[in-house]
């Protein structure tokens, strides 16, 4: 027993003396820190609670048939929408108003607005400048005003021209010729 | 035969124009998401409205009906205002079905669909008036495309164009379409009667439709004399031959035409659930649809006043979104692990 504890105490001595030396300790260092990354990242897509929501991605079955879902519900979306804008547009011809002849649409009237020649109706050195939203305001208003008052009886005399009304203001706003604004 | 002769004159003349003994009919139908159709029938006339009047569309003691007067500068307005809820166009055909009034010879039916499109629901409303005369003349042989929409535009339209911006193009626009509604309604009568008569001489069919065309043209009001259009068009050894047959076709048809001559004008409105989308009607900037109901639309073709609107379906929108974001984030996140 004595002679194995004196072997085993040499064979101890002779190993302490030859100590291991790593040729690229720094590398050795990185590839630990970045193993543990990758264990870490590999815990946040595996772990249990994703692999139970979007496990189905994993089928590939699943995988293709809720895809195809989406493209289809996408698909029904836009063909819906571009269905409905060649309508509304088909509409939008159809549209008149008593009120004003060159009002033609709700869509439309925006449109028609800007192309109101603002700078023919003001002088050129006029500071003063109504955007296209509040003059549509105006009118809006003005036809709104002008409904409501249509249903008091007597206040406004039945008149097919009501659009004069606003011609004959008699301010600034008022458009030199009707043809000209459209 | 001359009778045939006063048909005509009378008859386009009546169907140009209509009775100023009849009050200005507005019928309004608030079209509701379920169906359900809630009817408003105003009208409106400088003498008194006598109530139950043989009205345009069939208004009843169920109705709930208001008077009112409003004065004028010179005369009084008698403005009668009756309103009823209807459960489904069904009701709305009972009652086309029983109706008494004036224009209960016309076949009138209402319909409702619904069409759910997992984003929208559509809605269309129609009604519709059969054709007067069984022959089918289209419209659309006589007018063109820009053409039959000034057809078919309510009186109140034409009127403000005409008073309106470019009053002297519309004016003159009018006058072409006068020539060619006379045109048209006279062809209308022509198919009818030949129908008619080509009934009781089937031999003659080679015949008679070789000469409508002629015929057409003779019963336009410049060229109607006093001499017969039937010996005109088809010479006067053929009218005397078959003068018996002619005389019974012209009476059978004359009956027929009543019916056409006792339409009483009036005009529909529509107002749709959701966003109006597409109409054969006159939008308003209230959306609210209009057409005028006159026998001229409804002679020789069936005329179908439909109207179609839309609602989001809200609910579909946030489910189509999330199932669109989790098959996303399903794929990124496959992606993702197949990565690392």
């Amino acid at each position: 027993m004595e002679k194995n504890d004196l072997n085993y105490q040499k064979l101890v001595k002779l190993l302490r003396k030859n100590t291991p030396e790593l040729e690229n300790p720094g590398e050795l260092a990185n590839r630990v820190i970045m193993d543990i990354n990758t264990s870490a990242a590999s815990g946040f897509f595996s772990s249990e609670t994703y692999y139970r929501i979007f496990g189905w991605t994993l089928i590939p079955w699943m995988r293709t048939s809720l895809s195809a879902g989406m493209v289809l519900l996408i698909g029904i979306l836009i063909f819906q929408s571009v269905e409905l804008n060649r309508k509304l547009s088909r509409l939008e011809d159809r549209f008149v108003s008593p009120a004003y002849n060159y009002y033609q649409s709700p869509y439309s009237s925006v449109r028609s607005l800007t192309k109101l020649p603002l700078t023919e109706s003001f002088p050129e050195n006029d500071s003063i400048r109504v955007s296209t939203r509040d003059l549509k305001n105006l009118l809006d208003e003005y036809l709104k005003l002008e409904k409501q008052s249509r249903e008091i009886p007597g206040s406004v005399p039945e008149s097919n021209n009501s659009g004069r009304h606003f011609e004959k203001g008699g301010d600034n706003l008022k458009p030199k010729q009707k043809n000209s604004q459209i | 035969m001359k009778k045939f002769k006063q048909i005509l004159r009378l008859g386009i003349v009546m169907l140009l124009l209509f009775s100023c003994e009849d009050p200005d009919t507005v019928v309004t139908n608030y079209v509701h998401p379920d169906g359900s159709v809630t009817r408003k029938v105003v009208m409106k006339r400088t003498s008194e409205i006598n109530v139950p009047w043989h009205h345009q569309v069939p208004v009843d003691s169920s109705w709930n009906i208001t008077k009112t007067l409003i004065p004028g500068e010179t005369d009084t307005t008698w403005v009668v205002t009756a309103e009823k809820f209807f459960a489904s166009a069904d009701e709305i055909n009972e009652a086309y079905r029983a109706d008494s009034g004036s224009n209960r010879m016309l076949v009138r039916s209402a319909s409702f669909k619904r069409s759910f499109r997992w984003f929208y629901t559509f809605y269309r409303y129609s009604e519709k008036v059969e054709r007067i005369l069984f022959a089918e003349v289209k419209a659309e042989q006589f007018f063109t495309q820009e053409d039959i929409s000034y057809f078919y535009m309510p009186a109140a339209m034409r009127d403000s164009l005409r008073q309106g911006a470019d009053s002297l193009m519309y004016i003159e626009k009018w006058a072409l379409m006068d020539t060619l509604e006379t045109q048209y309604l006279n062809r209308g009568m022509v198919e009818a009667w030949c129908a008619v008569y080509l009934e009781a001489n089937p031999e003659d069919s080679a015949f008679i439709h070789s000469r409508k065309e002629l015929l057409t043209e003779l019963m336009l009001p410049e060229e109607l004399s006093d001499d017969s259009i039937f010996s005109k068009a088809f010479g006067q050894d053929y009218t005397e031959r078959k003068k018996e047959y002619l005389e019974q076709s012209v009476a059978e048809f004359d009956t027929l035409f009543e019916k056409a001559m006792n339409a009483k004008f009036y005009t529909c409105e529509t107002i749709m659930p959701g966003k109006l989308i597409a109409t054969n009607g006159f939008p308003d900037h209230s959306f609210k649809v209009s057409w005028p109901v006159d026998a001229k639309y409804f002679l020789s073709q069936d005329y179908e006043m439909w109207a179609e609107s839309k609602t989001f379906n809200i609910w579909a929108w946030m489910v189509s979104g999330g199932f669109v974001l989790f098959v996303l984030l399903g794929l990124v996140w496959r992606w993702l692990k197949e990565k690392v």
